[in-house]
């Protein structure tokens, strides 16, 4: 790997951080580690827009940010904004005045790849640290200023993520907001709020025993006691600084704690997340890692590739967290799987055809897993609303335009086609409904293969020849339902591929 | 417990005015050296007068009361101060005729316009006339001409003159021109002074007028820099027109040759409005700081210091990069015993090497011509990103230093003018290379500045390291000088105004607990000053707590040495010697750790609230060592040392009788000129064959 020098940049809530750093073939080293005092969350979070004064801010610093890239000759230069970017109602004005003064394009993150950056940052770090996670379960709790991001893995794997709307700073805004004049009762608004979250999620998550809690958060971090890169701290130990701290106001934060002030606003409700979550959750332990969201930015943009079994991973972890929604929303786990191998078996064996590639096949196992999703609502149009489910679940490392694509691909697993009347199909970029189709068309078999739910398929076989697909079929029922199904659902496969599709029973 | 003691401040300024005056009473220092030492004595004394005594006038009873908590009324600190000026510049004056007259003996001979022979006087008029007649500048002064706005601490001679009976009195300040006139003689060393050489010819100025008498004087004003830079946006053009003010601030002290007429004196006396009781009749020269040059006359040898030419050390190896003599250990560079090359090769070498990308520096007094400033500029001619912090807050050094920041930006530098509030006093250069094996960072660290002339006059400690972890810090400080960063936590070092204060106390705390546990405890700080509340309050709890404390105090001190149930584990010593001592040196036992760190802050107030300030570790054994040895020699002084004593005079080391002296100077610069010496041989054998390569 080629010697290269390139800095992230992370536009967040409360500050402008970046992080220059050297790759090389023996690893990353961090040359430069600046952060700059903006109020971006102040002004979305409380106005709605960003300000002109803060636009400029940026500007001014960003550019300073340059300069200082090129006393490292910095090759690349990488920015992120995150949610008060992101919310605020003037985003497109933000960013192009950005782009125009100082030539850096920002990219928006949206809260699902902060958490993916956050968990890769964190297995980079724990790995290097060499810690045993070793049939563990553990939880990474991200405090931003904007949200909260939850996760809850089992050795690397990720068994759960959310989003909340909880950031540090933000509920100080919003206390702001509601309660214009009164400072008093925030710490009472504030425990409501933590805990009308939690309870939310107690009733989400998968109920696991969990061994350690890793609590990411600028605020927690200027803690004097907080010294090495990873540090135990007690709960009680949160609870007594909490004591202390929670009548301090800005100033007092600052001389007497050496809080900076551009984390003064969002320290009391950082500590008191923390502090509920602990009780929440119970942990063995809680640790305070030193890692930030540009350290797994920079691993997703210049290591990831090399990773060879990245996808592999993201099946996995998209595998585990369908199959939780599932269990949650009490569906038939069996049909699912099943019609999940299917569709995978399929989708190997006319690779030829569809030409897609690893990450498609992870589309697919969501969408093939959840297509039924919709009949805890009801069975009727049940394919509608395992759409709009899905479209408004939050799924570790994939996007929302991915979410959509994937919603899309459940909601034409049986009956219409897509259409150009269905305005949520049509609002998909062209590619993505290619996409849509294809895989849509193989769930469709697939589904029809375990039409009775009694998965009496099971196993099939493919052989193609240039016009015709011959689906040999392993079973020792007979499969009337299954077939009567199939001619109907293989249309679409067959329109869209100019093929035949043909079934057979397989002689054994 | 609170029954703290301190001395005030200016009184204990004095007091190391005193002992600079000392050097110059010393017999056995050489003579043109306690000249110069007279020299000395006159610029800091015109200095505090200007700064200190300027501030405690100016100040409100509020503003008296936050300056000096725990002393008497403000008009009973002037009075005191006042008197011990007298008393001192009495001594100087006293002194100065002494050595005058010996300095005669040996031939350099010094004229007034009462005692010049005559035969001079041709040669004098054809040089007052072709060089001086055409720039004085006679400013009469009557009703429709009002007394002139004089600069601070020229020289000007005030004449009385008559026509048609009626008395006329100008004013006509000296020009900028050699304060000591060279005669032609060949045998001697013969000059006039200036004020006398224009006194002879003075009717050649006045046609029409009769001259009656004239008498020389001098007016010192406040000089305090009271720039309201929260409201001013650009530092520099605010600190350009303060800089025109600063001349004519109200006058404090008015200085009057002390043969001057009474009518004289009474004139003067109406029209400046001087501080009451700080008129000074002077019996001699006014402003002996003019001869502060006088060591650089020709000659005579046995009337000056011998010279000690700075060693270069043994690892400054002219074959070797700087960088690879940096990477290969940590490097300390002790000025002015070694020598300053070192750190000027390090930036040229930095300003020609293609690998280096930046280079960072902090400027605060720099000479002129300084060879760093031209190795920054080449730097950023041939697009290395330069960054500068220029310091314009240098006292009385702002105007050479917006000249040179000036050239700086020209070349492409990035310029960064100093902070809003906070005075950049610490010292680092941070080079950044691209190495085959990536990025590396060298960094230079200091207790005194960027100047080569300092460099062979002041004491100073600079270190050189390739440690990465001083890397990221310097990095970070940077960043936050140069507004890039909010501060971030640092590895190793510790930074005023942040937490520079915090630190010290807690390393004092620690030797606390340590003593309180029955274990072993011991401080030692070499510092300019000692003023700093806090602190005291700390060294005092340790005291009582039983750690041992020793204190090298060049200058102010406001810790009370010696008290019974307060003080008694503190001994305080001052060395004033040829060199200046600058550098500051902490040392704590930590439990044997032994912590050493170096620092460019001094325990006062200004260096620990309103300067950017630096501390830092030095961790290396080998150099620990060094400066283990070099704190035992600064004790050991019995020669140049003085110890305070509680009532707040000094005392000189007495010496035992078969006790041999140590005057810590002279014994370190024999220490490194030795230990280069025999390293050097071991390194550099004298005879080396020349191989055949093909060998």
């Amino acid at each position: 790997m080629e010697k290269n020098v390139v800095a992230i940049i992370d536009i967040g809530s409360s500050s402008i951080k970046m992080k220059i750093y050297e790759i090389s073939s023996s690893g990353i080293k961090v040359l430069e580690d600046v952060r700059q005092h903006v109020t971006l969350g102040n002004d979305s979070f409380y106005e709605g827009s960003i300000s002109r004064k803060s636009i400029n801010d940026c500007v001014t610093i960003l550019k300073r940010y340059k300069r200082l890239c090129s006393d490292y000759n910095t090759k690349e230069i990488s920015a992120f904004a995150t949610t008060a970017v992101r919310e605020a109602t003037n985003v497109d004005i933000f960013l192009d005045n950005i782009y125009r003064h100082t030539d850096i394009e920002v990219i928006l993150l949206d809260s699902e790849q902060e958490t993916e950056f956050i968990y890769r940052s964190m297995i980079d770090f724990l790995i290097k640290k060499d810690f045993n996670l070793n049939q563990k379960i553990w939880a990474i709790l991200e405090i931003g200023a904007g949200n909260i991001n939850f996760m809850l893995l089992e050795e690397r794997c990720i068994l759960y993520s959310k989003s909340l709307p909880l950031g540090a700073l933000k509920m100080k805004q919003l206390f702001k907001k509601i309660y214009k004049y009164s400072e008093q009762n925030f710490l009472i608004f504030l425990k409501s709020m933590i805990n009308s979250e939690i309870s939310n999620l107690k009733r989400d998550m998968p109920d696991l025993k969990i061994e350690h809690l890793f609590i990411i958060a600028t605020e927690i971090s200027q803690l004097k006691f907080i010294k090495n890169e990873l540090e135990v701290v007690s709960k009680k130990q949160l609870k007594k600084i909490y004591s202390r701290i929670k009548e301090y106001n800005e100033e007092e934060l600052n001389e007497k704690f050496k809080i900076p002030y551009d984390l003064t606003d969002s320290f009391i409700p950082s500590m008191k997340i923390s502090i509920e979550f602990a009780d929440f959750l119970k942990p063995k332990d809680i640790l305070i890692p030193k890692i930030s969201l540009t350290d797994g930015i920079v691993y997703h943009l210049y290591f990831m590739q090399e990773e060879a079994d990245y996808y592999e991973k993201l099946e996995k972890q998209l595998m585990i967290n369908a199959t939780n929604i599932g269990r949650s929303l009490n569906f038939d786990e069996e049909h699912a799987v099943k019609v999940m191998q299917l569709s995978l078996k399929l989708f190997e064996e006319t690779k030829q055809l569809h030409r897609l590639g690893k990450l498609e096949r992870c589309y697919l196992v969501v969408a093939s897993l959840l297509h039924d999703i919709g009949a805890s609502i009801s069975y009727r149009s049940h394919h509608k609303h395992s759409y709009y489910i899905i479209k408004s679940l939050n799924f570790f490392a994939l996007t929302k335009e991915q979410e959509e694509l994937i919603a899309n691909i459940a909601r034409y697993h049986r009956k219409s086609e897509p259409k150009t009347s269905h305005s949520e199909y049509m609002n998909l970029k062209l590619y993505d409904r290619i996409t849509v189709l294809k895989l849509a068309s193989i769930l469709r078999i697939a589904d029809s293969l375990d039409n009775s739910h009694q998965q009496i398929v099971e196993d099939i076989e493919v052989d193609i020849d240039s016009d015709n697909i011959l689906i040999k079929i392993k079973t020792d029922e007979n499969f009337f339902a299954e077939l009567f199904s199939f001619e109907y659902k293989k249309r679409l496969f067959e329109d869209f591929f100019g093929v035949k599709v043909e079934l057979k029973k397989m002689h054994l | 417990m609170e029954h703290f003691k301190f001395f005030n401040r200016e009184i204990s300024w004095l007091e190391f005015n005193f002992r600079v005056l000392e050097e110059a009473l010393d017999k056995e220092v050489p003579l043109l050296e306690r000249l110069k030492f007279l020299a000395i004595f006159s610029s800091n004394l015109d200095e505090f007068i200007m700064v200190r005594i300027a501030r405690i006038i100016r100040s409100t009873q509020e503003e008296y009361k936050k300056f000096y908590p725990t002393d008497h009324s403000k008009e009973s600190l002037l009075t005191a101060l006042k008197d011990r000026i007298l008393e001192l510049v009495e001594m100087q004056y006293n002194c100065f005729k002494e050595i005058i007259n010996e300095v005669e003996n040996k031939g350099i001979i010094i004229h007034n316009s009462e005692n010049i022979p005559e035969r001079y006087k041709n040669f004098l008029k054809e040089l007052f006339l072709e060089k001086l007649f055409l720039i004085l500048t006679p400013m009469a002064i009557d009703q429709s001409r009002p007394f002139p706005s004089l600069l601070s601490k020229s020289l000007n001679l005030l004449v009385k003159l008559k026509k048609d009976n009626e008395y006329l009195f100008a004013v006509l300040p000296l020009p900028n021109y050699d304060r000591l006139i060279k005669l032609p003689d060949r045998a001697n060393d013969r000059y006039i002074y200036l004020e006398d050489l224009i006194k002879l010819f003075i009717q050649q100025l006045f046609i029409g007028y009769e001259v009656i008498s004239t008498c020389s004087f001098r007016i010192t004003r406040d000089a305090e820099l009271t720039i309201d830079e929260e409201d001013s946006i650009d530092l520099l053009s605010a600190i350009e027109n303060q800089l025109k003010q600063r001349a004519r601030g109200n006058p404090i002290r008015l200085e009057i040759e002390k043969s001057a007429s009474d009518d004289l004196i009474d004139f003067l006396n109406s029209r400046i409005k001087y501080q009451n009781g700080f008129l000074f009749k002077i019996d001699g020269p006014l402003d002996l700081s003019s001869f502060i040059n006088i060591t650089q006359i020709k000659g005579y040898d046995s009337l000056k210091n011998i010279v000690l030419e700075p060693v270069k050390p043994v690892w400054f190896d002219k074959r070797k990069s700087m960088f690879d003599i940096i990477k290969e250990r940590d490097r300390l560079l002790h000025l002015p015993f070694e020598s300053f090359d070192p750190v000027i090769r390090f930036i040229e070498e930095a300003s020609n090497d293609p690998k280096v990308l930046a280079i960072k520096i902090t400027l605060y007094r720099t000479s002129s011509n300084s060879p760093i400033i031209k190795a920054l500029k080449k730097a950023a001619e041939s697009k290395k990103q330069v960054t500068a912090l220029v310091e314009l807050k240098a006292k009385f050094d702002e105007e050479r230093n917006i000249n040179w920041a000036k050239l700086l930006d020209e070349a492409g530098c990035h310029v960064v003018y100093g902070l809003v509030g906070l005075k950049i006093h610490c010292k680092m250069a941070l080079v950044i290379r691209e190495e085959d094996d990536g990025i590396k960072q060298y960094i230079h660290l200091s207790t005194g500045n960027y100047n080569e002339n300092t460099a062979r006059i002041y004491t100073d400690i600079g270190f050189f390291t390739a440690n990465s972890q001083f890397g990221r810090d310097v990095s970070s400080i940077f960043n936050m000088l140069t507004g890039y960063s909010e501060p971030i936590r640092w590895n190793k070092l510790s930074c005023a105004p942040l937490e520079l204060r915090d630190f010290f106390l807690t390393r004092i705390n620690i030797e606390i607990e340590n003593s309180k546990k029955g274990g072993i405890s011991k401080i030692i700080a070499k510092i300019n000053s000692l003023i700093d509340i806090d602190i005291i309050k700390a060294l005092y709890k340790a005291s009582i707590a039983g750690v041992e404390i020793t204190l090298i105090v060049r200058g102010m001190c406001s810790l009370v040495p010696g008290i019974k149930n307060l003080s008694a584990n503190i001994k305080v010593i001052s060395i004033v010697d040829r060199f200046l001592e600058h550098s500051r040196i902490f040392y704590f036992y930590d439990s044997g750790e032994e912590a050493i760190y170096l620092s460019s802050a001094d325990w006062m107030e200004r260096n620990l609230d309103s300067r950017v300030e630096i501390a830092f570790p030095i961790e290396d054994k080998e150099l620990k060592e060094e400066l283990k040895r070099y704190l035992s020699c600064l004790i050991n002084d019995n020669k140049k040392a003085r110890i305070l004593l509680t009532n707040g005079r000094y005392k000189r080391a007495i010496l035992d009788k078969d006790k041999k002296t140590h005057r810590c100077q002279i014994d370190y610069f024999e220490y490194i000129y030795n230990k280069n010496k025999i390293e050097d041989a071991k390194t550099h054998p004298l005879f080396i064959p020349e191989m055949n390569p093909e060998e």
